[in-house]
């Protein structure tokens, strides 16, 4: 009798503290949405509101004077077009490529058997911590005759440490009998790669390709180095980088006092608002397709030996 | 299945290698082969990066292609992009590949990256004509040979100008006229006009507080709160040191008397909830959103700064509430020099042409083709009857549409193109009787004038915003190191004075604000002092001194330097 009764309690007791807690998570998961939809929701009101009426401020959740104008005003350049062209392109054809052979390599270091995979592991993790700077990195590349071209988007960047890591670490926790029972069976490593990892990696491939395709969409300093006057290898990331720091400055002197010809206009915050909706819609219309491999998470540490 | 996979894979990376060999084009300029091979006339195209921000022009820009049909060539300008213009410079040297014109920096010239123009000159009468000899003689780098072609500051028979575009305390209408059109000389006398007025109207009509002066403090704007002492002090703009006529010694504004006084008062009114409680934490656009709304009463800034603030003002009707320029004081009964119209004699900087340029001689006859009275007109005033109509007195005026168009980013991307940054006139149109630019052509600006603003200017005997300040000219042969911030602003950090050049700079933008804010002005500037003392100005100084008596050595041909 009086045990059930302390069971009961219990049970209620623990039911109370669970409300609690999820209601303590809850509330600060809410004022984290809030805190981060917020922005996004004031640059879409602002990108939709009267340019010179932006300038006074003061717009919150719904845009004051309505209006297409800002949108217009960057679509209207050619530049753009051939922007998004090459933003496509170097996303698709980065993603593709850095993601296969950033799985190949995971996949050799990350067999027992090979007994350079441990070296070989740290040589690419020292590039996450050290490397030789911009200008160094620039020369190199233009070196190897990769300015102007489309390639240096891809190629210099072909394999990143970090995302090495994550697949490798993944493949690592796959059990190493599946490995053996394939071999019994007379599988060479292509086909283990392909028929057996590959297959059970697709949860962290979808999460790395994410991480590859936003960093490429959203690369425009690699532009502005290497294709600054190439016109038709310009991206998107980059074209409103520009629009974003076209500022009026007569010339640039605290001290100018004549006006340098006709003077420029300052990009209005309505128009850089317009323009950055229309650069992260695409990447933020992806995220939904991928979501669901992201309830495997990522994990990096607890390697296995 | 296998085979195929591993196939397609192979294929993949081998496409990946050819490509990355392949893909190069080693000559950026092959467009700009000058041989005629085609029957129509080939248009020369030039690259241009100016270490500024700006905005890039469309492709097939209307006035850009006209002006390419008639002289043959066109330029293709870039800015300033996610970069600071040192980086920016520094990724050019270090690349060794440049566009074919850039804008002068001590940098390139130390790389080797510019052509020498000397030799050049004499073939292109418009670029040859553009300074005189004194001027050009100014620009030898210690090498003996000129490198740049400065674009700003040649005033073509006199100056028109109608808005002071500089630095002043700009002041609405509204109080002026609320105090039956005052006299307004002196620093106190300004603040207590502001003090009065927002004791009357703290409100605006919409509820929203007044703000009585504003203080813009933020990153390079910070000019703002810094430099006013020099003005106050009855200077013109050196921008970074006060010059003395007489002596030609140099001197630090930002230790006079005058400054101590300055900072002072701005403390003092402070405290009293004058001045905007929150200027030291306010970036430039929310600088520019509280000016836009009309509520700022009063501020020392450049007019070109806050233009398109005054444009929203304008837009939502408030017109009592645009501004007019104030030549403060510190003292009564002083000339002030807020305007100045000079033509510099010694001059620094300019356009360059790279080493990379394949066809010097092609840029050269461009910029020299850009200074054609024809062209020039259609750099500033665009194409006759689309930007601008010519009444029957040969007066060159605009409708209201084009007014709009002029200042429609849009519109002139896609139409107008100026060359801003190369070698352009102020003062007069070639044709000697229009301005150079649409907004100094005298019967332009009166049409754009507001009644508010008509009533005020009228009211103290003015009939330009320039009539609201007193008059100066500097002669360039009297003065010739003026302004001295072409040379300040040129200063790098390898020199003790650009050094201390620098430090100086954080040092006010840390300091000055805090001494403004303080609740113990005298601890608060002294400890300032002590923190700017500690960047050793004198270093500064002693390289602004030297540069005062080469200037007056290269064009005076006098060398002034006290005897040893």
């Amino acid at each position: 009798m009086g045990a059930s009764k302390v069971m009961y309690q219990k049970k209620k007791r623990f039911q109370i503290k669970n409300l609690i807690y999820t209601g303590i998570i809850g509330l600060i998961l809410t004022i984290f949405v809030i805190v981060t939809i917020y922005p996004i929701i004031n640059t879409l009101a602002i990108s939709f509101n009267d340019a010179i009426d932006s300038l006074r401020g003061g717009i919150h959740l719904l845009p004051r004077k309505w209006t297409l104008e800002n949108y217009k005003t960057v679509l209207h350049k050619e530049s753009m077009v051939t922007g998004l062209y090459i933003s496509v392109l170097r996303t698709v054809v980065g993603t593709v490529l850095q993601l296969s052979v950033t799985a190949l390599i995971a996949f050799v270091i990350s067999r027992k058997n090979f007994i350079f995979a441990k070296p070989i592991s740290v040589l690419y993790v020292m590039t996450m911590y050290i490397n030789g700077g911009l200008i160094p990195g620039f020369l190199l590349n233009k070196s190897l005759g990769f300015t102007n071209s489309f390639w240096v988007y891809i190629i210099p960047g072909m394999v990143s440490a970090f995302n090495l890591l994550v697949i490798r670490t993944y493949m690592n926790g796959l059990p190493d009998s599946l490995e053996e029972s394939a071999m019994m069976d007379g599988a060479g490593y292509f086909t283990i790669f392909r028929k057996i990892i590959v297959p059970l990696c697709m949860p962290v491939f979808a999460t790395v390709a994410l991480f590859i395709a936003v960093g490429q969409w959203n690369a425009w300093f690699d532009v502005m180095l290497y294709n600054r006057m190439n016109e038709n290898l310009t991206t998107l990331q980059y074209e409103l980088m520009k629009l974003l720091s076209s500022v009026s400055q007569l010339s640039g002197d605290a001290n100018t006092s004549r006006v340098a010809g006709t003077s420029t206009q300052v990009t209005t915050t309505s128009v850089r608002a317009a323009a950055t909706i229309l650069t992260c819609l695409p990447i933020v219309a992806l995220y939904p397709f991928l979501q669901r491999y992201f309830v495997t998470g990522l994990t990096i540490g607890g390697v296995k030996e | 299945m296998k085979k195929r996979f591993i196939a397609v894979l192979m294929c993949v990376m081998l496409v990946t290698a050819l490509f990355a060999g392949c893909g190069k084009n080693d000559d950026k300029n092959s467009k700009n082969s000058t041989e005629t091979g085609g029957a129509a006339k080939e248009i020369k195209e030039f690259t241009a990066f100016f270490d500024r921000q700006g905005t890039e022009l469309n492709k097939n820009n209307v006035v850009q292609d006209l002006i390419a049909e008639k002289i043959g060539a066109k330029c293709k300008e870039t800015w300033l992009t996610g970069q600071t213009a040192e980086e920016a410079v520094g990724m050019l040297i270090a690349s060794g590949e440049y566009p074919d014109f850039i804008n002068y920096t001590q940098q390139l010239y130390d790389a080797g990256a510019l052509v020498a123009l000397d030799d050049y000159l004499d073939k292109y009468p418009n670029i040859k004509n553009f300074w005189n000899e004194i001027q050009w003689n100014s620009l030898r780098q210690p090498d003996g040979h000129i490198y740049s072609i400065p674009q700003f500051g040649k005033i073509n028979e006199k100056l028109m100008d109608t808005q002071n575009n500089g630095e002043a305390f700009w002041i609405q209408t509204r109080v002026l006229k609320w105090a039956n059109y005052p006299k307004i000389e002196t620093l106190d006398e300004l603040f207590k006009l502001l003090g009065d007025y927002y004791a009357a109207n703290p409100t605006m009509a919409d509820g929203s507080s007044v703000i009585p002066f504003e203080i813009l403090a933020y990153d390079w704007y910070y000019f703002c709160l810094e430099n006013p002492p020099q003005f106050l002090d009855g200077h013109p703009n050196n921008g970074s040191v006060i010059v003395d006529p007489s002596t030609f010694e140099v001197i630090d504004y930002n230790t006079t008397p005058t400054a101590k006084r300055y900072f002072q008062k701005l403390n003092e009114e402070y405290k009293k909830g004058i001045i905007d409680q929150e200027f030291m934490t306010m970036n430039h656009d929310q600088f520019l959103e509280k000016v836009s709304s009309g509520r700022v009463l009063c501020m020392v800034e450049q007019h070109w700064d806050f233009n398109t603030a005054e444009e929203a003002i304008k837009t939502q009707k408030l017109n009592d509430c645009t501004y007019v320029p104030l030549g403060i004081t510190i003292d009564p009964g002083m000339q002030e020099q807020y305007y100045a119209a000079n033509e510099a004699m010694a001059l620094t900087g300019g356009l360059s042409i790279t080493t990379s340029c394949k066809d010097v001689e092609g840029a050269l006859q461009f910029v020299n083709d850009l200074l054609d009275p024809e062209i020039v007109t259609l750099r500033s005033w665009g194409i006759e009857g689309t930007d601008y109509l010519v009444g029957d007195d040969g007066l060159y005026y605009r409708t209201q549409e084009m007014r709009d168009n002029a200042v429609n980013a849009d519109y002139k991307a896609s139409n107008l193109s100026a060359y801003g940054y190369f070698p352009n006139f102020s003062g007069m149109n070639p044709d000697g009787k229009n301005a150079m630019t649409p907004d100094t052509q005298p019967s332009e600006f009166f049409e754009g004038l507001s009644a508010e603003v008509q009533e005020c200017l009228t009211a103290y005997g003015a009939k330009t915003y320039v009539e609201m300040l007193d008059y100066n000219k500097i002669d360039g042969m009297e003065q010739p190191w003026y302004p001295m911030w072409s040379f300040s602003n040129n200063l790098t950090t390898e020199t003790p004075g650009g050094l201390a050049w620098t430090k100086m700079g954080d040092t006010k933008q840390e300091y000055l604000p805090q001494v403004v804010i303080a609740g113990d002005f005298d601890e608060s500037w002294n400890k300032y002092m002590d923190a700017y003392n500690a960047c050793k100005p004198e270093d500064f100084l002693k390289e602004m001194q030297e540069e005062v008596y080469n200037r007056i050595e290269k064009v005076q041909g006098k060398d002034v330097r006290p005897a040893k």
